[in-house]
């Protein structure tokens, strides 16, 4: 499998945007723990509650373990090649963090 | 626990004091206006959803919320982050999602165990300030204090870095813009008060009141009260009227006008200036059928014109207002065992002329009669059984608070108070010696600068070479003197800024406290006119249509970084200099003045924190820095 970098991209917008998604039904999931004193409300929302639950499975499954599917397939195909670009990106970091201007673009590194 | 909920009764006007502030006492504008209401016959409910949402947060369970929410960030920000490293994204906005990964991963990995030992210890925290014995005690106060600021920057850690504090929160990088604020309140991710006022929304409008006041009155409480207002104005009824009030939106009254997605966004109108007669206006508009064009002092969206301002009219003199009432306010839920009330004796100040000053912008001078502020005192100390006064008058007259004293006195009315004050020579011996036995534990000074060209610039009205006379006096008279001094006034150079530093620290023997802050140019202070015409600055600028102040760049003297600099040499030297007080632990006004109270100024002038209690503390807490730890800051003096 042959993937440009524009392709590369692509794909994990769509995996960053089924996480987004899924942090938000999760975040969503949370709200529940406000309303222990609020019974009728609590009732109502509870097929909410089922149907985020479904949701993030459904994200999961269909949208982000396709993605990773494909691309650690596509990393192992091109392991040479992906471990000297880690080399590259950890020399980078190495750089950006000696340099005195780099906490505000500061990004993690390894991921 | 909390006053807000299904059990409460309904009424038709529901007075809502929204996050955040400091949530030590009933906010002034909430007892004085459920009392106003009330005695004009209008049954209202006040709702302080302030403590309502540090009660809540200061749980187990709401620290569980947390850390589920932190995880939930963590695991989004690692795919956003590989993606923003992917596409070469070096933005402002990348940065800032990676210092908040950063910081959550800190507590996820290697310092996993605080969330566990804070939820442990936050039950406990939080029953220091309900009980008298261990409050009036600092190793357990300032544990409690401790625990609580760092159960604060956990629960902050989502929203990283923006960040919750008991007297502030802060959303740096927000702009302070109509446009902001629309996005910061509808946004989960960044808004840490969304699901606590989500759920308070429903038991709010339930009944459909026919009128619900939010009340704002700070910078901090912005985001918080248009947080909530935004969810009434989304769920109520058509019957439900939602008005946004306090001293804030005067200040801002024009943008109001100028930007008509404020009001579709918000609320149905906006009361410009003191609440009581315009609310009274429009509760019977509303139950009257009456347009809303006669409430006077009201912003409201006119169908075909868009946003108006109605009309203006003077506020009730306060001698005509009501008593306060503080009955539905949950008094046993507020951060210190006992409650000291927030009043005042006058309102504007009697002076005007300060410079650097606009805290009286748009407030008409009054005083109110000593026969008044007794009745109330004794009202409220019969009623409530309150003993503690805080008076917010901007400069306390000393002939009026002389005769306040000497009647106290003769009526036998066991009170203590305490309140602003300007060095004015009208504060004599006799009289500052009057007001100490009538219970005037401490004076908050205006001093301001101890170099003579800067208090010559800030047109402060008061002899500079005789003020430390009085402050003398009012110390042999028994009381606490605290001064309030700033930096960075327009043209002050670091070398005047140290005689401040120096008037604080070689004078300790009469000035028993401070609260510093650094100069901010208020959009209505007297300066921003002339400041450009005496040279002192060469470019102001209003970019923040929100903000009540200005960007601007000085000409000369010392930057606004160079003031901050300054102000925490201050910090460090005076804390080495008054040798790490009392005081200086204690944080807030209200609770030195309790402590001076129960305690006397000799034992908080004596009193030394244990060395290995201190250490103690800052092992605790590890990773935090000790002095972010409240050792040796006063943080709520840190404002002007």
């Amino acid at each position: 499998m042959e993937l440009t970098p524009q392709q590369v991209q692509e794909k994990l917008e769509k995996f960053v945007h089924g996480a987004e998604k899924v942090r938000e039904l999760k975040d969503y999931l949370l709200t529940f723990r406000f309303l222990d004193n609020h019974e009728d409300w609590l009732k109502e929302e509870l097929a909410r509650h089922d149907e985020a639950i479904e949701e993030i499975g459904r994200i999961y499954q269909e949208e982000m373990v396709p993605l990773v599917q494909e691309m650690a397939a596509y990393l192992e195909e091109h392991k040479a090649d992906f471990e000297t670009l880690v080399e590259q990106a950890e020399l980078e970091e190495l750089e950006s963090v000696a340099s005195p201007e780099a906490f505000d673009d500061a990004v993690p590194a390894g991921l | 626990m909390v006053a807000s909920g299904p059990e409460r009764a309904e009424s038709r006007v529901r007075l809502v004091f929204p996050p955040q502030w400091v949530p030590l006492n009933p906010h002034f504008s909430l007892s004085a206006l459920t009392g106003h209401l009330r005695g004009v016959g209008i049954a209202v409910d006040p709702w302080d959803l302030n403590v309502a949402f540090y009660r809540r947060l200061f749980t187990p369970g709401y620290l569980d919320y947390s850390l589920a929410r932190a995880q939930n960030t963590h695991e989004f920000l690692q795919a956003r982050l590989t993606l923003g490293r992917v596409s070469g994204d070096r933005s402002r906005e990348m940065g800032r999602l990676a210092t908040r990964y950063f910081e959550i991963d800190k507590y996820l990995t290697t310092h996993r165990e605080v969330w566990e030992q804070i939820r442990r210890e936050i039950p406990d925290a939080v029953r220091v300030f309900d009980d008298r014995d261990r409050f009036y005690d600092p190793v357990h106060l300032v544990r409690a204090w401790v625990t609580l600021d760092k159960a604060l920057e956990l629960v902050s850690l989502p929203h990283h870095p923006s960040r919750l504090r008991l007297n502030d929160f802060s959303a740096p990088g927000l702009p302070l813009t109509v446009d902001g604020l629309v996005r910061f309140t509808g946004d989960a991710a960044e808004n840490p008060f969304l699901a606590f006022l989500t759920s308070q929304v429903r038991p709010l409008l339930r009944g459909e009141p026919r009128l619900i006041g939010v009340s704002i009155n700070s910078h901090s409480q912005l985001f918080g009260g248009l947080t909530l207002a935004r969810l009434l104005r989304r769920y109520k009824t058509p019957r439900t009227h939602v008005t946004l009030g306090g001293n804030y939106f005067l200040r801002v009254r024009q943008t109001l006008l100028d930007r008509p997605i404020f009001l579709e966004t918000f609320a149905d109108s906006v009361l410009m200036g003191e609440g009581e007669a315009s609310m009274t206006a429009l509760f019977q508009a509303l139950e009257a059928g009456r347009p809303l064009e006669t409430v006077p002092n009201l912003v409201f969206s006119d169908e075909n014109a868009g946003p108006r301002f109605t009309f203006p009219q003077k506020p009730v003199p306060l001698a005509e207002r009501r008593l306060p009432d503080l009955d539905g306010l949950p008094l046993k839920d507020y951060f210190t065992p006992e409650i000291v009330l927030v009043t005042r004796a006058s309102k504007g100040c009697s002076w005007q002329r300060c410079t650097f000053c606009d805290t009286d912008y748009g407030i008409q001078p009054d005083v109110r009669p000593v026969e008044s502020v007794l009745a109330e005192v004794e009202h409220v100390r019969s009623r409530w059984g309150i003993e503690n006064f805080e008076f917010i008058d901007e400069s306390m007259d000393p002939a009026w608070l002389e005769e306040f004293s000497r009647r106290l006195q003769e009526r036998g009315t066991t009170v203590h108070f305490f309140g602003n004050g300007r060095t004015e020579k009208a504060f004599t011996p006799e009289r500052l010696e009057q007001m100490a036995r009538a219970g005037l534990t401490m004076i908050l000074w205006g001093i301001e600068s101890g170099c003579e060209r800067i208090m010559d610039l800030i047109q402060k009205g008061v002899d500079f070479h005789a003020r430390l006379d009085i402050l003398r006096a009012a110390r042999q008279a028994g009381l606490w003197n605290f001064a309030f001094i700033f930096f960075g006034f327009p043209s002050e150079t670091e070398e005047e800024a140290l005689q401040t530093i120096r008037l604080i620290r070689d004078n300790r023997d009469i000035i028993n406290a401070y609260g510093r802050s650094v100069f901010t140019l208020g959009k209505h202070s007297r300066i921003r006119g002339s400041a450009r015409r005496l040279g002192l600055v060469d470019l102001i600028e209003d970019d923040q249509e929100f903000a009540t102040t200005l960007s601007y760049r000085v000409t000369h003297g010392m930057s606004r970084e160079e003031a901050l600099r300054v102000a925490d040499r201050c910090r460090l030297e005076c804390a080495e200099a008054f040798g790490e007080p009392l005081w200086m632990l204690l944080r807030h006004r209200e609770v030195i003045h309790l402590y001076l109270k129960e305690k006397g100024r000799g034992f908080m002038e004596g009193y030394r924190f244990p060395p290995e209690e201190r250490q103690r503390l800052q092992e605790l807490f590890e990773p935090t820095p000790p002095e972010q730890l409240g050792l040796g800051l006063l943080s709520s003096a840190d404002s002007p």
